[in-house]
C-alpha cells in the first residue's frame, strides 16, 4: 500500500509529517475522483443521461493503456495520447451513435437501464479480451520517481495527477462556457429541436459530449490503475467514489463536484491513517478494517450527502410522447395464465433430468426476484440495483431462522427483514429524483457485498446451509412449490396493478408533479413500493437458499443485481409474464452454455447486449408476444382493432383531422349545478364564509 | 381575509426577476382572472401557490394559515387543486383512471363519505367526457385533455381551484359550456383563479381581474375597469375594439 510506504519514509514518530503525508495522499485521491466525477457530470449535463457505465469505461481505458504501453511496449506518452485522444473518444462516439440516439421517446428508466446494460456488457467483455489468468501491472508515471518535501516524499506521478485535475477543471469551464461547441452541448440537453432550429448540430454536440465523457473516464482509469491494480471490478466500482463526489454538486456543478472529491479523498486517507488498523494477523472473528474503511467511506458519504441534499423542486414536464406502455392485465387472462403455468411446471418436472430440475428451478427463482421489480420499476418507474442483495438478506435470514428443518417462519422473516432494510436504504434517496435511488441502491449493494456478506459472522465458513421442510425435500416437488409461490405473488401484483395503489404508482411514474398537486405524498408512496419490492426479493432469496440448500456470498454479489434488472426489463418489467420470461431466459444461459460451450462467452455478455438494445423495444418481449397473440386472435375473429394496439401510440396532442367532439351537446341547466354540487361538495364553513 | 392570500411574492430565476412583489386575494364564490402576456409570470405564480416553486420572498396563506414550508401534497390536502398549462395527465392511464387516481388519493387521506367511483362518474357526466373516458390519456386531443385535467382537479373537492389556460384547445361552443361550469363552481362556493388568454371568456366570467406584466401586477379591478385601463391596453389587450366580449 502507498500509505504504508510513505509512512515509513516519513518517520512514524513525526506527527506533522504523518499528517502532511496523509493530506497529500488525500489530495491525490481527490484529484482522481474529481477527474472521474467531472466526466460523469459532463455527460449528464450535456446529454441528460446519467452514465452508469462511466466506471466500466474507465476500466476499459486502463486496460487498453496497459495493452499499448506495457504489452506492446509503446512509449508511455504515445500510449496515453492514443487512448485519450483516439480510442476513448471513438468509443464515446460509437455509444452515442449506436445506442443513445435510439432512445428518444423512452423513459428515464429505460435510459438508465441501457447504461447499466453497457456496464454489465463491458465487465463481461474485459476478461474475454484480457484473460484474468495473466498478471498485469501498470507502473506509475516517471517510473515512480520522487522528490522530498521536508520529510515527506512525493512522486512525480502524484504531481501529474494533481496538475491534470486542475487542468481538467479549467479546460471544462472554458469549453462549456466560452466556446461555441460547449455552449451548444449545454443547449442540446434543454431542447434538441431548438438547437437545430438555431443552426446548431445536436447530433454532433451529443457525440462530442459522449466522446469527452469517455476520455475523462479513461483518464481517471489510467491514473488510478497503478494504485488499484488492473482489476475489472475495483476499477468499475471507482464510479461509486465519483458519484459520491458528483452528488455534492447535484450532478451538475463542477466546482462543488471538486469540493466533494476533495472531502472524500481527505476523509478516506485520514481514516486509513488515524483510525485503528488491522491487528497483525486476522483471526476468523476479526473485521478487516482497512478494506472495510476504504469501501465504506464513499458509501457513507454518499448516504450523508443524500440526506442533506435540498429537496429538488418538482417540475411539470407536460404530457410526453412515449413509446412505452403496456395493456392492463385482466383477471381472466391472469388466472388462466397462473393455472397453466403451475400445471406446465408440474408436467415438465416429470421429464427433466435431476440436474435440469435444479437449473430450471433456479430460473424460476430468478423470475420471482425479477417479479420484485414489476411493481417498483414497471409500475412506479423507480430503479433498484440491489435486488440480489435483498435476496441475500432473505437467504441469510432463512438459513438462520429456518434451521435444518426449514421452518417456514424463516420465509416470513426473510420478507419482513428485507423490507425493513429496504426502507432504511431507500429513505434518504426517496425525496429526490429517481436517479438518486438507483445510486443509493448500487452503493448499498457494493457495501453489503464487500463489507457485510464477507464477515465471518454472516456467512460463517463462507457458506450457510439452508434447510427445507420435509414435504419439500424432493427437488421436483420444490420446483412446483416455486411455481406456486411465484403465482401467489404474481396474483398479488396483478391485484395491485388493477387497484388504487397500482393506479397511483402508474400515475407517479407519468407525472410526479401532478400527483403531488392532487395530494399524494410521493415519498410515502415510493417507500411503500420499495419495501414491497425488497420484501419480494427477500422471499426470492429465501427460495434461492432452500433450492440450493446452501447460500454463499458469491450468490449475492453486487454485480449480480445488474442482470436481474436487465433481464427483467428485457422480458417486460411492467408485466408479471415479463418477469417470468426474463427469469426463464436468464436461467437458460447456464443450461445452453453447458450444452454448447462455444457460446459461453457470448452468453456472459448477453444481458449487457440485451440491455443496450432496449431502445428498440422498451416494452419488453412479453408485451411483444402478447400483442402478437392478441392480434392473431382478433384476426381470426375477423375484427382487427388497430386502435387497441398498445405499443404504437399516436403522438399525443396531435390535432385531430376530424371535427373535435368533446361530447358536450347539451345546454347547462339546474341539473348540472346539482351535479357540480355532487362532485365537489365543499365544506360547509367555506361556503358559509364566502360572500353571498 | 380572503380564502387564498398571496402577499409580496418574488421569484428569481438566475439573474431575472420572474415575479416582483406580487400580491393577490382570491375569495370563495368568485372567479378571479389572472391575465398578461406570455412570460409575465402567471404559471410561476401558480407554481409558488401550489408549492412547486419556492419564492424568494413573500407568503401564501389559505384561510389565514401561512403555507410556508408546506409541500405540494400538504397544500392540496388543505383544499387546493390545479391544472397545468402544459398538460400533465397520466399518459398511460385512461381518462377515467386519471379522475379515479385523483378521487382515490383524496379518499385515502380524508376518508370521505362518498365512494371515489361515484364522484368520478358524476364528474365524467358533468364535463361531458363520457365519449372518451376509456381512451388512454396520451391519445386525447388537447381540448379533451384539458377537460380531463379539470375533472381530475374537481374530484379532489378543492376549495381553491387554479386553472392554467383551461380553454385553449376548446371551440366556441365548448368554451361557452365551460364558462357555465366555472360559474356553477363559484356558485357552490369555490374560489377559482383563472389564467387565460381567451379575453372574452375572462371578461364574461371573472369578478375580479389581475393583470401581470414582467412579473409585476400592473392593474387590478372589475372587467369593466380593466378594459379601460391604459396600462393594460398598452401591455396586453391592445386597442379596445379587439376586446369585444
Amino acid at each position: 500500500m502507498h500509505s504504508v510506504a510513505l509512512l515509513a519514509q516519513a518517520g512514524g514518530n513525526d506527527l506533522f509529517s504523518n499528517f502532511l503525508a496523509f493530506t497529500i495522499l488525500g489530495i491525490v485521491s481527490a484529484a482522481i475522483y474529481a477527474i472521474a466525477a467531472s466526466g460523469l457530470v459532463v455527460t449528464y449535463t450535456t446529454s441528460g443521461i446519467f452514465n452508469f457505465a462511466h466506471g466500466a469505461i474507465g476500466m476499459m481505458g486502463a486496460f487498453t493503456y496497459w495493452q499499448l504501453a506495457v504489452k506492446w511496449k509503446w512509449p508511455t506518452l504515445l500510449a496515453i495520447a492514443v487512448v485519450l485522444l483516439v480510442i476513448a473518444p471513438a468509443f464515446g462516439w460509437l455509444i452515442d451513435r449506436v445506442i443513445m440516439r435510439g432512445l428518444e421517446g423512452t423513459s428515464e428508466v429505460t435510459k438508465i437501464v441501457v447504461t447499466i446494460g453497457l456496464t454489465f456488457g463491458l465487465i463481461a467483455l474485459a476478461p474475454v479480451i484480457w484473460s484474468p489468468r495473466e498478471n498485469r501491472k501498470v507502473q506509475p508515471l516517471f517510473a515512480g520517481n520522487k522528490f522530498e518535501l521536508g520529510s515527506v516524499s512525493i512522486t512525480y506521478h502524484q504531481i501529474v495527477i494533481i496538475v491534470v485535475a486542475l487542468a481538467v477543471a479549467v479546460g471544462l469551464r472554458l469549453l462549456l462556457y466560452k466556446t461555441r461547441p460547449g455552449v451548444s452541448m449545454r443547449a442540446v440537453v434543454d431542447s434538441r429541436s431548438l438547437v437545430q432550429l438555431n443552426g446548431g448540430r445536436p447530433n454532433r454536440s451529443s457525440a462530442l459530449s459522449w466522446a469527452l465523457g469517455c476520455s475523462l473516464a479513461a483518464l481517471a482509469g489510467i491514473l488510478i490503475a497503478d494504485r488499484l491494480g488492473l482489476e475489472v471490478l475495483s476499477l468499475t466500482f471507482l464510479v461509486i467514489n465519483a458519484y459520491a463526489a458528483a452528488i455534492v454538486g447535484r450532478l451538475v456543478s463542477l466546482p462543488l463536484t471538486y469540493l466533494g472529491a476533495l472531502i472524500l479523498g481527505l476523509v478516506e486517507n485520514y481514516a486509513v491513517g488515524y483510525l485503528p488498523t488491522n491487528p497483525q494477523f486476522l483471526t476468523d472473528r476479526d473485521i478487516d478494517l482497512t478494506t472495510t474503511l476504504r469501501i465504506a467511506i464513499p458509501v457513507i458519504m454518499l448516504f450523508i450527502v443524500l440526506l442533506i441534499l435540498p429537496h429538488a423542486p418538482l417540475r411539470a414536464h407536460g404530457l410526453q410522447r412515449s413509446r412505452e406502455g403496456v395493456e392492463k392485465p385482466t383477471w381472466a387472462w391472469a388466472l388462466v395464465g397462473f393455472g397453466a403455468f403451475i400445471v406446465a411446471t408440474a408436467t415438465v418436472t416429470l421429464f427433466l433430468s435431476d440436474k435440469n430440475v435444479v437449473s430450471w428451478s433456479k430460473a424460476l427463482v430468478f423470475a420471482l426476484i425479477m417479479l420484485s421489480l414489476v411493481p417498483l420499476t414497471g409500475f412506479g418507474g423507480q430503479i433498484s440495483l440491489a435486488q440480489m442483495t435483498f435476496a441475500g438478506i432473505g437467504a441469510v435470514t432463512m438459513a438462520k431462522v429456518g434451521g435444518e428443518s426449514g421452518n417456514l417462519l424463516g420465509i416470513v422473516l426473510a420478507i419482513l427483514i428485507a423490507a425493513a432494510v429496504g426502507a432504511l436504504v431507500a429513505l434518504p434517496a426517496l425525496r429526490l429524483r429517481g436517479i438518486y435511488l438507483a445510486l443509493a441502491t448500487l452503493a448499498f449493494a457494493f457495501f453489503m457485498d464487500k463489507v457485510v456478506f464477507s464477515q465471518k459472522a454472516v456467512f460463517e465458513n463462507g457458506s450457510l446451509s439452508v434447510g427445507r421442510p420435509p414435504f419439500l425435500e424432493n427437488d421436483r416437488v420444490f420446483m412446483v412449490f416455486i411455481a406456486v409461490v411465484f403465482s401467489v405473488v404474481g396474483i398479488v401484483v396483478v391485484w395491485l396493478r388493477l387497484g388504487p395503489f397500482g393506479r397511483r404508482l402508474q400515475a407517479m411514474k407519468d407525472s410526479p408533479a401532478a400527483c403531488a398537486t392532487l395530494g399524494l405524498n410521493l415519498t410515502v408512496t415510493k417507500l411503500q413500493v420499495f419495501m414491497l419490492s425488497a420484501g419480494i426479493a427477500g422471499l426470492g432469496g429465501a427460495m434461492f437458499g432452500m433450492l440450493q440448500k446452501t447460500a454463499t456470498p458469491t450468490n449475492f454479489e453486487a454485480l449480480s443485481s445488474l442482470p436481474i434488472l436487465l433481464m427483467a426489463v428485457a422480458g417486460g418489467v411492467s408485466m408479471v409474464s415479463g418477469a417470468l420470461l426474463g427469469g426463464l431466459l436468464y436461467g437458460s444461459f447456464p443450461v445452453i452454455s453447458e450444452a454448447i460451450p462455444a457460446l459461453s462467452s457470448l452468453l456472459l455478455v448477453a444481458p449487457g447486449l440485451i440491455g443496450i438494445s432496449l431502445g428498440r423495444n422498451p416494452n419488453g418481449a412479453a408485451n411483444e408476444i402478447g400483442t402478437t397473440v392478441r392480434q392473431a386472435i382478433d384476426k381470426r375473429r375477423g375484427r382487427i382493432e388497430h386502435d387497441k394496439e398498445p405499443s404504437k401510440f399516436r403522438a399525443p396532442m396531435e390535432p385531430h383531422l376530424e371535427v373535435e367532439t368533446l361530447g358536450i351537446d347539451r345546454g347547462f341547466g339546474p341539473e348540472d349545478l346539482a351535479l357540480i354540487d355532487e362532485v365537489v361538495r365543499l365544506d360547509e364553513e367555506v361556503v358559509a364564509s364566502g360572500p353571498p | 381575509m380572503a380564502l387564498l392570500d398571496v402577499t409580496g411574492v418574488s421569484v428569481k430565476f438566475g439573474g431575472n426577476m420572474a415575479l416582483t412583489d406580487v400580491s393577490l386575494a382570491v375569495e370563495s364564490h368568485t372567479i378571479t382572472g389572472l391575465i398578461g402576456p406570455n412570460g409575465a409570470g402567471k404559471t410561476t405564480l401558480f407554481n409558488v401557490i401550489t408549492g412547486l416553486q419556492d419564492p424568494l420572498r413573500g407568503k401564501v396563506a389559505m384561510n389565514g394559515i401561512n403555507l410556508d414550508g408546506f409541500a405540494p401534497h400538504d397544500r392540496s390536502q388543505r383544499g387546493m387543486a390545479r391544472t397545468f398549462q402544459r398538460i400533465e395527465l397520466f399518459g398511460s392511464l385512461t381518462a377515467r383512471e386519471n379522475l379515479q387516481v385523483g378521487a382515490e388519493i383524496k379518499r385515502a387521506w380524508d376518508g370521505g363519505e362518498v365512494r371515489a367511483g361515484d364522484r368520478v362518474d358524476s364528474a365524467i357526466e358533468l364535463i361531458g367526457m363520457a365519449p372518451f373516458a376509456d381512451l388512454r390519456a396520451d391519445r386525447l386531443t388537447t381540448g379533451q385533455a384539458r377537460l380531463v385535467e379539470l375533472g381530475r382537479a374537481l374530484v379532489t373537492r378543492p376549495k381553491v381551484l387554479l386553472l392554467d389556460e383551461p380553454a385553449s384547445g376548446l371551440d366556441a361552443d365548448e368554451t361557452e359550456y365551460f364558462a357555465k361550469i366555472l360559474r356553477g363552481l363559484a356558485k357552490v362556493g369555490m374560489a377559482v383563479l383563472l389564467v387565460e388568454h381567451d379575453i372574452p371568456l375572462v371578461m364574461k366570467t371573472c369578478h375580479t381581474i389581475y393583470v401581470l406584466d414582467f412579473g409585476k401586477v400592473i392593474a387590478v379591478g372589475s372587467p369593466a375597469e380593466i378594459r379601460q385601463n391604459q396600462l393594460v391596453i398598452d401591455a396586453y389587450l391592445g386597442a379596445p375594439a379587439e376586446v369585444e366580449a
